[in-house]
Protein backbone atom coordinates (compact mmCIF):
# COMPACT_ATOMS: atom_id res chain seq x y z
CA UNK A 1 0.00 0.00 0.00
CA UNK A 2 1.45 3.35 -1.03
CA UNK A 3 1.81 5.94 1.70
CA UNK A 4 -0.64 8.77 1.41
CA UNK A 5 -1.54 11.89 3.34
CA UNK A 6 -2.43 11.49 7.01
CA UNK A 7 -5.56 13.39 7.98
CA UNK A 8 -6.34 14.12 11.60
CA UNK A 9 -9.01 16.63 12.56
CA UNK A 10 -7.92 20.07 11.34
CA UNK A 11 -4.62 18.89 9.90
CA UNK A 12 -3.34 17.04 6.86
CA UNK A 13 0.25 15.76 6.90
CA UNK A 14 2.17 14.74 3.78
CA UNK A 15 3.88 11.32 3.83
CA UNK A 16 7.29 12.96 4.37
CA UNK A 17 6.17 15.22 7.19
CA UNK A 18 7.50 14.22 10.61
CA UNK A 19 4.92 14.97 13.26
CA UNK A 20 5.23 15.55 16.99
CA UNK A 21 2.55 14.42 19.42
CA UNK A 22 3.17 16.08 22.77
CA UNK A 23 2.20 14.28 25.96
CA UNK A 24 0.03 16.23 28.39
CA UNK A 25 -0.89 14.03 31.32
CA UNK A 26 -3.82 14.84 33.54
CA UNK A 27 -2.56 12.36 36.10
CA UNK A 28 -1.01 12.81 39.53
CA UNK A 29 1.39 9.91 39.10
CA UNK A 30 2.74 9.42 35.55
CA UNK A 31 6.33 8.19 35.49
CA UNK A 32 8.04 11.11 33.82
CA UNK A 33 6.21 14.24 34.92
CA UNK A 34 5.05 12.97 38.32
CA UNK A 35 1.84 14.97 38.25
CA UNK A 36 3.30 18.24 36.98
CA UNK A 37 0.27 18.88 34.76
CA UNK A 38 -2.44 17.36 36.96
CA UNK A 39 -3.80 20.82 37.79
CA UNK A 40 -5.47 22.98 35.13
CA UNK A 41 -3.11 25.92 34.98
CA UNK A 42 0.16 24.03 34.46
CA UNK A 43 -1.64 21.72 32.00
CA UNK A 44 -2.75 24.62 29.82
CA UNK A 45 0.74 26.13 30.07
CA UNK A 46 2.32 22.82 29.02
CA UNK A 47 -0.07 22.50 26.08
CA UNK A 48 0.62 26.06 24.93
CA UNK A 49 4.34 25.54 25.20
CA UNK A 50 4.26 22.25 23.29
CA UNK A 51 2.35 23.89 20.45
CA UNK A 52 4.74 26.84 20.39
CA UNK A 53 7.68 24.44 20.22
CA UNK A 54 6.32 22.55 17.24
CA UNK A 55 3.85 19.90 18.37
CA UNK A 56 0.99 19.33 15.91
CA UNK A 57 -0.84 16.87 18.16
CA UNK A 58 -1.57 17.04 21.88
CA UNK A 59 -2.11 13.66 23.54
CA UNK A 60 -4.15 13.93 26.71
CA UNK A 61 -3.93 11.11 29.20
CA UNK A 62 -6.06 10.62 32.27
CA UNK A 63 -4.64 7.35 33.52
CA UNK A 64 -1.05 6.46 34.29
CA UNK A 65 0.17 3.64 32.04
CA UNK A 66 1.83 1.66 34.81
CA UNK A 67 0.09 -0.02 37.73
CA UNK A 68 -1.16 2.22 40.52
CA UNK A 69 -4.22 3.62 42.19
CA UNK A 70 -7.40 2.68 40.37
CA UNK A 71 -8.87 5.32 38.10
CA UNK A 72 -12.58 4.78 37.48
CA UNK A 73 -14.30 5.72 34.23
CA UNK A 74 -15.91 8.63 36.08
CA UNK A 75 -12.58 9.88 37.32
CA UNK A 76 -10.95 9.51 33.88
CA UNK A 77 -13.85 11.48 32.37
CA UNK A 78 -13.47 14.18 34.99
CA UNK A 79 -9.75 14.50 34.24
CA UNK A 80 -9.98 14.57 30.46
CA UNK A 81 -13.31 15.83 29.09
CA UNK A 82 -13.34 19.45 30.35
CA UNK A 83 -9.67 19.79 29.45
CA UNK A 84 -10.20 18.57 25.89
CA UNK A 85 -13.18 20.89 25.51
CA UNK A 86 -11.12 23.85 26.69
CA UNK A 87 -8.17 22.93 24.47
CA UNK A 88 -10.50 22.71 21.48
CA UNK A 89 -11.34 26.38 22.01
CA UNK A 90 -7.77 27.36 22.76
CA UNK A 91 -6.04 25.53 19.89
CA UNK A 92 -8.45 25.07 16.98
CA UNK A 93 -5.64 24.14 14.55
CA UNK A 94 -4.02 21.51 16.75
CA UNK A 95 -4.94 17.83 16.60
CA UNK A 96 -6.36 16.69 19.94
CA UNK A 97 -5.70 13.10 20.88
CA UNK A 98 -6.81 11.25 23.98
CA UNK A 99 -4.86 8.32 25.37
CA UNK A 100 -7.48 5.87 26.60
CA UNK A 101 -8.56 2.29 26.20
CA UNK A 102 -12.15 2.89 27.34
CA UNK A 103 -14.96 3.48 24.86
CA UNK A 104 -16.93 5.54 27.38
CA UNK A 105 -14.06 8.01 27.56
CA UNK A 106 -13.62 7.93 23.78
CA UNK A 107 -17.28 8.75 23.28
CA UNK A 108 -17.20 11.68 25.71
CA UNK A 109 -14.01 13.28 24.39
CA UNK A 110 -15.12 12.95 20.75
CA UNK A 111 -18.32 14.76 21.71
CA UNK A 112 -16.25 17.75 22.83
CA UNK A 113 -13.89 17.85 19.87
CA UNK A 114 -11.16 15.17 20.11
CA UNK A 115 -9.70 14.20 16.71
CA UNK A 116 -7.79 11.04 17.56
CA UNK A 117 -8.14 8.15 20.00
CA UNK A 118 -4.81 6.76 21.11
CA UNK A 119 -5.63 3.18 22.01
CA UNK A 120 -2.32 2.48 23.67
CA UNK A 121 -3.38 -0.87 25.15
CA UNK A 122 -4.01 -2.49 21.80
CA UNK A 123 -7.74 -2.84 21.49
CA UNK A 124 -8.68 -4.37 24.83
CA UNK A 125 -12.02 -2.58 24.56
CA UNK A 126 -13.31 -3.45 21.06
CA UNK A 127 -15.96 -0.75 21.28
CA UNK A 128 -13.31 2.00 21.19
CA UNK A 129 -12.76 1.50 17.45
CA UNK A 130 -16.52 1.66 16.96
CA UNK A 131 -16.55 5.04 18.69
CA UNK A 132 -13.77 6.25 16.38
CA UNK A 133 -15.78 5.07 13.36
CA UNK A 134 -18.97 6.67 14.61
CA UNK A 135 -17.29 10.05 15.11
CA UNK A 136 -15.05 9.68 12.00
CA UNK A 137 -11.95 10.40 14.11
CA UNK A 138 -8.50 8.81 13.93
CA UNK A 139 -7.35 5.73 15.80
CA UNK A 140 -3.88 4.65 16.94
CA UNK A 141 -3.64 0.84 16.77
CA UNK A 142 -0.96 -0.14 19.24
CA UNK A 143 0.77 -3.43 19.88
CA UNK A 144 0.70 -4.35 23.53
CA UNK A 145 1.07 -8.09 23.02
CA UNK A 146 -2.37 -8.76 24.44
CA UNK A 147 -1.42 -7.31 27.80
CA UNK A 148 -4.13 -6.08 30.15
CA UNK A 149 -4.14 -2.31 30.71
CA UNK A 150 -1.80 -1.02 33.37
CA UNK A 151 0.18 -4.19 33.68
CA UNK A 152 3.93 -4.69 33.36
CA UNK A 153 5.36 -7.38 31.10
CA UNK A 154 6.40 -10.46 33.01
CA UNK A 155 8.46 -13.05 31.17
CA UNK A 156 6.74 -12.21 27.89
CA UNK A 157 8.01 -14.25 24.95
CA UNK A 158 7.54 -13.88 21.22
CA UNK A 159 8.81 -16.31 18.61
CA UNK A 160 9.08 -13.23 16.38
CA UNK A 161 8.18 -9.92 17.96
CA UNK A 162 7.73 -8.00 14.68
CA UNK A 163 5.54 -10.72 13.25
CA UNK A 164 3.30 -10.38 16.32
CA UNK A 165 3.27 -6.58 16.01
CA UNK A 166 2.24 -6.77 12.38
CA UNK A 167 -0.35 -9.46 13.06
CA UNK A 168 -2.06 -7.56 15.87
CA UNK A 169 -1.75 -3.95 14.71
CA UNK A 170 -2.11 -4.26 10.96
CA UNK A 171 -4.06 -7.43 10.35
CA UNK A 172 -5.92 -7.10 13.61
CA UNK A 173 -6.73 -3.61 14.78
CA UNK A 174 -6.06 -1.43 11.71
CA UNK A 175 -7.99 -3.58 9.26
CA UNK A 176 -10.81 -4.06 11.73
CA UNK A 177 -10.97 -0.29 12.28
CA UNK A 178 -11.11 0.29 8.54
CA UNK A 179 -13.90 -2.27 8.17
CA UNK A 180 -15.82 -0.55 10.99
CA UNK A 181 -15.62 2.77 9.14
CA UNK A 182 -12.68 4.59 10.68
CA UNK A 183 -11.30 6.80 7.86
CA UNK A 184 -8.37 5.06 6.14
CA UNK A 185 -6.29 8.26 6.15
CA UNK A 186 -6.69 8.56 9.94
CA UNK A 187 -5.55 5.10 11.06
CA UNK A 188 -2.08 4.87 12.62
CA UNK A 189 -0.07 1.89 13.81
CA UNK A 190 2.30 1.86 16.80
CA UNK A 191 4.72 -0.94 17.79
CA UNK A 192 4.11 -0.09 21.44
CA UNK A 193 7.62 0.17 22.85
CA UNK A 194 7.78 -1.29 26.39
CA UNK A 195 4.11 -2.35 26.22
CA UNK A 196 4.10 -6.11 26.68
CA UNK A 197 7.78 -6.10 25.79
CA UNK A 198 11.16 -6.38 27.40
CA UNK A 199 13.99 -4.07 26.37
CA UNK A 200 15.32 -6.39 23.68
CA UNK A 201 11.84 -6.66 22.17
CA UNK A 202 11.60 -2.86 21.96
CA UNK A 203 15.07 -2.59 20.44
CA UNK A 204 14.21 -5.19 17.84
CA UNK A 205 10.92 -3.45 17.09
CA UNK A 206 12.90 -0.26 16.46
CA UNK A 207 15.44 -2.04 14.28
CA UNK A 208 12.66 -3.62 12.21
CA UNK A 209 10.49 -0.50 11.79
CA UNK A 210 10.82 -0.72 7.99
CA UNK A 211 8.59 -3.81 8.12
CA UNK A 212 5.89 -1.63 9.64
CA UNK A 213 6.35 1.32 7.30
CA UNK A 214 6.27 -1.08 4.33
CA UNK A 215 2.61 -1.77 5.13
CA UNK A 216 1.79 1.81 4.14
CA UNK A 217 0.05 2.68 7.41
CA UNK A 218 1.59 5.71 9.12
CA UNK A 219 3.73 4.61 12.05
CA UNK A 220 3.71 6.29 15.45
CA UNK A 221 6.49 5.62 17.93
CA UNK A 222 6.25 6.37 21.61
CA UNK A 223 9.83 6.23 22.86
CA UNK A 224 10.05 9.10 25.22
CA UNK A 225 12.16 8.37 28.30
CA UNK A 226 10.90 4.79 28.41
CA UNK A 227 12.43 1.87 30.29
CA UNK A 228 13.94 0.28 27.17
CA UNK A 229 16.03 3.45 26.77
CA UNK A 230 16.83 3.47 30.47
CA UNK A 231 17.89 -0.18 30.50
CA UNK A 232 19.85 0.09 27.28
CA UNK A 233 21.98 2.88 28.77
CA UNK A 234 21.43 2.04 32.44
CA UNK A 235 20.06 5.51 33.13
CA UNK A 236 17.29 6.65 35.49
CA UNK A 237 14.18 8.43 34.18
CA UNK A 238 15.70 11.90 34.39
CA UNK A 239 18.70 10.97 32.23
CA UNK A 240 17.09 9.41 29.19
CA UNK A 241 16.80 12.37 26.83
CA UNK A 242 19.91 11.59 24.78
CA UNK A 243 18.93 7.95 24.41
CA UNK A 244 15.41 8.99 23.47
CA UNK A 245 16.68 11.42 20.84
CA UNK A 246 19.09 8.87 19.36
CA UNK A 247 16.20 6.42 19.04
CA UNK A 248 14.08 9.19 17.54
CA UNK A 249 16.70 9.91 14.88
CA UNK A 250 17.02 6.25 13.91
CA UNK A 251 13.25 5.77 13.87
CA UNK A 252 12.82 8.81 11.65
CA UNK A 253 15.46 7.48 9.29
CA UNK A 254 13.63 4.15 9.19
CA UNK A 255 10.35 5.82 8.30
CA UNK A 256 8.31 6.38 11.45
CA UNK A 257 6.18 9.50 11.04
CA UNK A 258 4.69 10.47 14.41
CA UNK A 259 6.61 10.90 17.67
CA UNK A 260 4.86 10.88 21.03
CA UNK A 261 7.17 12.87 23.29
CA UNK A 262 7.70 14.75 26.51
CA UNK A 263 10.43 17.11 25.16
CA UNK A 264 9.08 18.83 22.07
CA UNK A 265 11.77 21.40 21.25
CA UNK A 266 14.59 18.85 21.38
CA UNK A 267 12.61 16.36 19.30
CA UNK A 268 11.79 19.03 16.72
CA UNK A 269 15.50 19.71 16.18
CA UNK A 270 16.28 16.02 15.75
CA UNK A 271 13.41 15.46 13.32
CA UNK A 272 14.32 18.56 11.30
CA UNK A 273 17.90 17.37 11.08
CA UNK A 274 16.89 13.90 9.91
CA UNK A 275 14.42 15.34 7.38
CA UNK A 276 17.13 17.54 5.91
CA UNK A 277 19.54 14.60 5.68
CA UNK A 278 16.81 12.59 3.94
CA UNK A 279 16.31 15.52 1.58
CA UNK A 280 12.68 16.17 2.44
CA UNK A 281 13.38 19.46 4.25
CA UNK A 282 15.51 22.38 3.11
CA UNK A 283 18.13 23.77 5.50
CA UNK A 284 16.69 26.73 7.44
CA UNK A 285 19.42 28.97 6.09
CA UNK A 286 22.30 28.39 3.66
CA UNK A 287 25.29 30.73 3.52
CA UNK A 288 28.30 28.48 3.87
CA UNK A 289 30.36 28.31 0.69
CA UNK A 290 27.81 30.31 -1.26
CA UNK A 291 28.92 33.91 -0.65
CA UNK B 1 27.98 51.54 -29.49
CA UNK B 2 28.07 51.16 -25.72
CA UNK B 3 24.78 52.34 -24.24
CA UNK B 4 24.72 51.05 -20.65
CA UNK B 5 26.22 48.66 -18.13
CA UNK B 6 25.15 47.12 -14.88
CA UNK B 7 27.84 45.79 -12.55
CA UNK B 8 26.61 43.10 -10.16
CA UNK B 9 28.11 40.40 -7.93
CA UNK B 10 27.36 36.75 -8.66
CA UNK B 11 27.23 34.78 -5.39
CA UNK B 12 24.90 31.77 -5.66
CA UNK B 13 23.28 33.19 -2.50
CA UNK B 14 21.76 35.92 -4.64
CA UNK B 15 19.07 33.39 -5.58
CA UNK B 16 16.57 33.14 -2.72
CA UNK B 17 16.11 29.44 -3.55
CA UNK B 18 19.78 28.90 -2.71
CA UNK B 19 19.89 31.02 0.45
CA UNK B 20 16.72 29.59 1.99
CA UNK B 21 15.90 31.37 5.24
CA UNK B 22 19.00 33.57 4.85
CA UNK B 23 17.59 35.11 1.66
CA UNK B 24 16.23 38.31 3.27
CA UNK B 25 19.76 39.24 4.32
CA UNK B 26 20.56 40.00 0.69
CA UNK B 27 17.33 41.82 -0.17
CA UNK B 28 19.14 45.19 -0.32
CA UNK B 29 21.69 43.70 -2.71
CA UNK B 30 18.96 42.25 -4.96
CA UNK B 31 17.19 45.60 -5.00
CA UNK B 32 20.40 47.36 -6.02
CA UNK B 33 20.92 44.81 -8.83
CA UNK B 34 17.33 45.34 -9.98
CA UNK B 35 17.94 49.10 -10.05
CA UNK B 36 21.10 48.66 -12.12
CA UNK B 37 19.26 46.33 -14.53
CA UNK B 38 16.49 48.87 -14.96
CA UNK B 39 19.20 51.26 -16.23
CA UNK B 40 20.29 48.64 -18.78
CA UNK B 41 16.76 47.99 -20.03
CA UNK B 42 15.97 51.73 -20.20
CA UNK B 43 18.87 52.19 -22.65
CA UNK B 44 16.98 49.96 -25.15
CA UNK B 45 19.97 47.87 -26.18
CA UNK B 46 19.95 45.60 -29.23
CA UNK B 47 21.87 43.01 -27.23
CA UNK B 48 22.86 42.46 -23.61
CA UNK B 49 26.21 40.79 -23.06
CA UNK B 50 26.57 39.03 -19.76
CA UNK B 51 30.27 39.11 -18.91
CA UNK B 52 31.45 37.17 -15.93
CA UNK B 53 34.17 35.04 -14.40
CA UNK B 54 34.58 31.51 -15.70
CA UNK B 55 37.20 28.79 -15.66
CA UNK B 56 37.95 29.24 -19.36
CA UNK B 57 37.83 32.00 -21.93
CA UNK B 58 34.60 31.29 -23.76
CA UNK B 59 32.01 32.98 -25.89
CA UNK B 60 28.33 32.04 -25.54
CA UNK B 61 26.94 33.73 -28.63
CA UNK B 62 23.97 31.34 -28.71
CA UNK B 63 23.45 31.84 -25.01
CA UNK B 64 23.44 28.74 -22.88
CA UNK B 65 21.95 26.95 -19.91
CA UNK B 66 23.26 27.16 -16.36
CA UNK B 67 22.27 25.51 -13.16
CA UNK B 68 22.86 25.47 -9.45
CA UNK B 69 22.74 21.69 -9.06
CA UNK B 70 26.47 21.73 -8.33
CA UNK B 71 25.67 23.72 -5.20
CA UNK B 72 22.96 21.25 -4.24
CA UNK B 73 20.01 23.30 -5.46
CA UNK B 74 17.89 22.17 -8.39
CA UNK B 75 17.41 25.46 -10.24
CA UNK B 76 18.17 25.90 -13.94
CA UNK B 77 18.35 29.18 -15.87
CA UNK B 78 18.75 29.98 -19.55
CA UNK B 79 20.50 32.82 -21.33
CA UNK B 80 19.60 34.17 -24.77
CA UNK B 81 18.89 31.37 -27.24
CA UNK B 82 19.52 28.89 -24.41
CA UNK B 83 21.76 26.61 -26.51
CA UNK B 84 21.44 23.33 -24.65
CA UNK B 85 24.98 22.18 -25.40
CA UNK B 86 26.44 25.34 -23.84
CA UNK B 87 26.81 25.16 -20.07
CA UNK B 88 27.11 28.53 -18.43
CA UNK B 89 29.57 28.89 -15.55
CA UNK B 90 27.87 29.88 -12.26
CA UNK B 91 28.73 33.58 -12.59
CA UNK B 92 26.94 33.80 -15.92
CA UNK B 93 24.08 31.69 -14.59
CA UNK B 94 23.51 34.27 -11.85
CA UNK B 95 23.63 36.96 -14.54
CA UNK B 96 21.04 35.07 -16.59
CA UNK B 97 18.87 34.84 -13.48
CA UNK B 98 19.13 38.61 -12.93
CA UNK B 99 18.28 39.34 -16.57
CA UNK B 100 15.24 37.09 -16.45
CA UNK B 101 14.16 38.69 -13.17
CA UNK B 102 14.48 42.12 -14.81
CA UNK B 103 12.12 41.01 -17.55
CA UNK B 104 14.62 41.24 -20.42
CA UNK B 105 13.32 39.29 -23.41
CA UNK B 106 15.64 40.57 -26.13
CA UNK B 107 18.87 39.06 -27.41
CA UNK B 108 21.42 38.08 -24.78
CA UNK B 109 24.85 36.52 -25.14
CA UNK B 110 27.57 35.57 -22.74
CA UNK B 111 31.31 35.93 -22.35
CA UNK B 112 33.25 34.09 -19.67
CA UNK B 113 36.67 35.45 -18.79
CA UNK B 114 39.15 33.50 -16.67
CA UNK B 115 41.19 35.05 -13.89
CA UNK B 116 44.40 34.69 -15.89
CA UNK B 117 43.17 36.79 -18.81
CA UNK B 118 45.36 39.91 -18.87
CA UNK B 119 44.33 43.51 -19.24
CA UNK B 120 45.18 44.01 -22.96
CA UNK B 121 43.07 41.00 -23.95
CA UNK B 122 40.24 41.97 -21.60
CA UNK B 123 40.22 45.45 -23.10
CA UNK B 124 40.30 44.05 -26.63
CA UNK B 125 37.35 41.77 -25.81
CA UNK B 126 35.45 44.80 -24.51
CA UNK B 127 36.08 46.73 -27.72
CA UNK B 128 34.78 43.77 -29.75
CA UNK B 129 31.61 43.64 -27.67
CA UNK B 130 31.08 47.35 -28.14
CA UNK B 131 30.99 47.02 -31.93
CA UNK B 132 28.92 43.81 -31.94
CA UNK B 133 25.64 45.71 -32.47
CA UNK B 134 24.22 49.17 -32.88
CA UNK B 135 23.28 49.48 -29.22
CA UNK B 136 25.22 47.29 -26.81
CA UNK B 137 24.69 46.91 -23.07
CA UNK B 138 26.72 44.85 -20.59
CA UNK B 139 25.79 43.02 -17.42
CA UNK B 140 29.14 42.63 -15.72
CA UNK B 141 29.35 39.97 -13.03
CA UNK B 142 32.02 39.59 -10.38
CA UNK B 143 33.05 40.45 -6.84
CA UNK B 144 35.73 42.25 -4.98
CA UNK B 145 37.97 40.43 -2.56
CA UNK B 146 36.76 37.30 -0.77
CA UNK B 147 39.30 38.03 1.96
CA UNK B 148 37.74 41.01 3.65
CA UNK B 149 37.36 39.55 7.16
CA UNK B 150 38.59 36.77 9.38
CA UNK B 151 35.36 34.88 8.69
CA UNK B 152 35.52 35.51 4.93
CA UNK B 153 35.80 32.51 2.58
CA UNK B 154 39.50 33.30 2.03
CA UNK B 155 40.27 34.52 5.57
CA UNK B 156 41.53 38.07 6.21
CA UNK B 157 44.05 39.76 3.96
CA UNK B 158 44.85 43.31 5.06
CA UNK B 159 45.20 44.38 1.44
CA UNK B 160 41.59 43.46 0.65
CA UNK B 161 39.91 46.52 2.09
CA UNK B 162 42.03 49.17 0.26
CA UNK B 163 41.80 47.09 -2.92
CA UNK B 164 38.01 47.00 -2.75
CA UNK B 165 37.83 50.67 -1.76
CA UNK B 166 39.73 51.67 -4.89
CA UNK B 167 37.42 49.53 -7.06
CA UNK B 168 34.34 51.05 -5.42
CA UNK B 169 35.70 54.55 -6.02
CA UNK B 170 36.37 53.65 -9.65
CA UNK B 171 32.88 52.24 -10.18
CA UNK B 172 31.44 55.40 -8.60
CA UNK B 173 33.50 57.73 -10.79
CA UNK B 174 33.07 55.92 -14.11
CA UNK B 175 36.72 55.02 -14.44
CA UNK B 176 38.12 51.82 -12.97
CA UNK B 177 41.56 51.89 -11.35
CA UNK B 178 44.52 50.04 -12.82
CA UNK B 179 44.14 46.71 -11.11
CA UNK B 180 47.02 44.30 -10.77
CA UNK B 181 45.85 40.89 -11.96
CA UNK B 182 48.20 39.04 -9.63
CA UNK B 183 47.02 40.98 -6.58
CA UNK B 184 43.37 40.48 -7.58
CA UNK B 185 44.05 36.74 -7.88
CA UNK B 186 45.67 36.62 -4.43
CA UNK B 187 42.76 38.55 -2.96
CA UNK B 188 40.23 36.22 -4.65
CA UNK B 189 38.60 39.14 -6.44
CA UNK B 190 36.63 37.44 -9.21
CA UNK B 191 35.52 40.72 -10.79
CA UNK B 192 38.90 41.88 -12.07
CA UNK B 193 38.81 40.43 -15.60
CA UNK B 194 35.09 41.20 -16.21
CA UNK B 195 35.59 44.79 -15.00
CA UNK B 196 38.48 45.19 -17.44
CA UNK B 197 36.25 43.97 -20.27
CA UNK B 198 33.79 46.66 -19.18
CA UNK B 199 36.57 49.28 -19.31
CA UNK B 200 37.28 48.22 -22.89
CA UNK B 201 33.62 48.29 -23.89
CA UNK B 202 32.99 51.68 -22.30
CA UNK B 203 36.38 53.04 -23.32
CA UNK B 204 36.55 54.29 -19.76
CA UNK B 205 40.32 54.04 -19.46
CA UNK B 206 40.48 56.88 -21.99
CA UNK B 207 37.52 58.93 -20.77
CA UNK B 208 35.37 58.25 -17.68
CA UNK B 209 31.76 57.39 -18.52
CA UNK B 210 29.50 60.39 -18.13
CA UNK B 211 27.06 58.79 -15.74
CA UNK B 212 28.23 56.39 -13.05
CA UNK B 213 26.37 55.45 -9.91
CA UNK B 214 27.57 53.10 -7.19
CA UNK B 215 24.38 51.52 -5.86
CA UNK B 216 25.79 49.01 -3.37
CA UNK B 217 29.13 48.59 -1.63
CA UNK B 218 29.27 46.13 1.22
CA UNK B 219 30.76 42.82 2.28
CA UNK B 220 28.08 41.10 4.39
CA UNK B 221 29.87 37.73 4.26
CA UNK B 222 33.41 39.00 3.93
CA UNK B 223 33.23 39.15 0.13
CA UNK B 224 33.19 42.60 -1.50
CA UNK B 225 29.92 43.07 -3.36
CA UNK B 226 29.48 46.10 -5.63
CA UNK B 227 26.56 47.17 -7.74
CA UNK B 228 27.02 49.99 -10.22
CA UNK B 229 25.15 51.51 -13.12
CA UNK B 230 27.07 53.08 -15.98
CA UNK B 231 25.93 54.93 -19.06
CA UNK B 232 27.65 57.20 -21.53
CA UNK B 233 25.16 59.92 -20.68
CA UNK B 234 22.79 61.92 -22.81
Amino acid sequence: MARTALKLGPRTFGPDELVIMAIVNRTPDSFFDQGATFADEPAFAAADRAVAEGAAILDIGGVKAGPGEEVTVEEELRRTVPFVAALRERHPDVVLSVDTWRHEVGEAVCAVGADLLNDAWGGVDPELAEVAAKHRVGLVCTHAGGAEPRTRPHRVEYPDVMADILERTVHGEAERALALGVPRESIIIDPGHDFGKNTRHSLEATRRLPEMTATGWPVLVSLSNKDFVGETLDKPVGERLLGTLATTAVSAWLGAQIYRVHQVAETRQVLDMVASIRGTREPAVARRGLA
Amino acid sequence: MFVAAAVCPCPPLLLPEVAGGAAPELDPLREACDEALRGVLAARPDVVWVVGPGPEHRLFDRGGVGGFQGFGVDVTVGLGECAEDETLPPGLAVGAWLLERAGWEGPAKGLAVPDYLEWPLCRENGVELRVSAERVALLVMGEGSARRTVKAPGYLDERAEPFDASVAAGLASGRLPQVDAELAFELMASGRAPWQVLAGAADSDEQPVASARLLYDDAPYGVGYFVASWSPGV
